[in-house]
């Protein structure tokens, strides 16, 4: 019973970060129909720069900011230089050069800071919580990772529910050319849905990097389980990518505990072949009627 | 209209570029209440008549001078063609709005209009009062269909 509650809840910890990867892809999806394939490499240089700010100050929190504000800059470079000449030509364009900036940054990333691995700090305690004299694997961290996705995730819905910039974003993405004669600066928000996406996957990357230690080429796996993850909950659907991630977590975290953490790419893979295979929208898209 | 958004964000959505000097939404409610029954309910889920409302309705919020209508008849039953073009005289005499209307329906248009131009190949055939364009039988034939 210990051991299925340790594997719950951690889970669920991880879970949170695939979440916030699926997240980021799905909202740069929602936007402009891309999927960004240097998603994985972008959290992983936003958090590299994290990690020197944090060996420069000695301050975790300071790095976690610099992070996030190093990811809504990088996206938003991304979508306004390499994206926004692209967005009108065949998607395969896009494809290629997302393709082109995961080498480029992996190879960047190489070249700043060497290609070994280095461990990077946790925010809170990695000690698990003591219950009735047996200790969890669930710590004070997996608390601060789930909260804090959890926290962004709703931050996120609020800003595109309720207020006007989250409309404009939202008829961007819905209708370009109808928002674009309502005087919505179209390329504006997609510049703004590539920042805030760019934003949640470098949280995914300061949370992941104290388990998976920080290396160019560390985060590869995580942009494949966010990729399933934002397919399992289906690409559309925000809500769908969080609950897809925390799903999911449980799952390979199950996967790892009982079979042996070296199923997990194949329980991953066999996921996603399962859900192209019976609802291949995600378990959250809406059914689109067609008018005959 | 945005058939993902409700129909309450496509009418916000069309004063957007007024500011401050949008229509509020409960004038647009006053003119369209089926639109107010159905506000909280995506775009796509309203009936083909009900979706010309939220068109109409999201153009009106901007306070326009000037409404272009775009065969708004087209694909709506006939009942529904007779309230739309009554609205829209109406619409026209208590807001004072110039509206421009391209239809297909010529009947229905000439039933509201001031003023008819009769286009063939882009080239203006008639340009007369409704009355007279109706009036006309070989101009009816030839190219208004009734």
């Amino acid at each position: 019973m210990t051991k299925f509650i340790d594997l719950t809840l951690s889970g669920v910890s991880t879970g949170a970060i695939y979440a916030a990867v699926a997240l980021a892809l799905v909202l740069i999806w929602r936007a402009t129909r891309i999927v960004n394939f240097a998603q994985g490499a972008m959290l992983m240089f936003t958090t590299f720069i994290a990690s020197a700010v944090i060996t420069s100050t000695g301050s975790y929190w300071f790095g976690f900011a610099v992070a996030l504000l190093s990811g809504l800059v990088l996206g938003a470079i991304v979508e306004r230089v390499l994206i926004r000449p692209v967005e009108n030509a065949p998607a395969l364009n896009a494809v290629i050069l997302t393709l082109g900036l995961y080498i480029l940054l992996v190879a960047v990333a190489g070249m700043i800071w060497g290609n070994q691995t280095r461990s990077f700090p946790s925010a809170f305690s990695l000690r698990g919580f003591e219950v009735g004299g047996t200790r969890l694997l669930f710590t004070p961290n997996d608390v601060f990772i789930v909260a804090v996705v959890i926290a962004v995730a709703a931050g996120l819905a609020l800003l595109f529910r309720t207020t006007t910039l989250g409309l404009r974003m939202r008829a961007a993405a819905f209708a370009p050319e109808v928002a674009r004669l309502l005087g919505v600066r179209v390329g504006r928000m997609f510049t703004v849905g590539w920042a805030l996406a760019a934003m949640t996957g470098s949280l995914a990357g300061v949370l992941v990097a104290p388990s998976v230690f920080l290396g160019p080429n560390n985060f590869d796996p995580i942009l494949i389980t966010g990729f399933v993850a934002a397919v399992l909950g289906g690409l559309d659907s925000p809500p769908g990518a969080v609950v897809g991630g925390l799903l999911l977590g449980v799952a390979l975290s199950y996967v790892a505990g009982y079979e042996g953490s070296a199923l997990v790419p194949l329980a991953a893979l066999v996921i996603l072949v399962v859900v192209l295979m019976i609802r291949p929208t995600g378990l959250f898209s809406a059914t689109k009627e067609r008018r005959v | 209209m945005i058939a993902e958004l409700t129909v309450e964000e496509n009418l916000r959505l069309g004063g957007l570029w007024r500011g401050r000097g949008a229509a509020p939404l409960s004038e647009i409610y006053e003119l369209f209440p089926r639109l107010e029954e159905r506000r909280g309910q995506p775009a796509s889920t309203l009936s083909g008549g009900e979706r010309q409302m939220l068109s109409i309705g999201r153009a009106l919020v901007g306070r326009p001078r000037a409404l272009l209508l775009d065969e708004p008849s087209l694909g709506l039953a006939p009942r529904l063609v007779a309230q739309l073009m009554s609205l829209i005289r109406k619409l026209a005499d208590t807001l004072g709005l110039a509206v421009l209307l391209v239809e297909q329906n010529a009947r229905s248009a000439l039933s509201v209009a001031n003023r008819g131009v009769v286009l063939n190949l882009g080239r203006v055939v008639a340009d007369e009062a409704p009355e007279r364009l109706a009036g006309d039988e070989s101009l009816r034939h030839a190219y208004l269909g009734f």
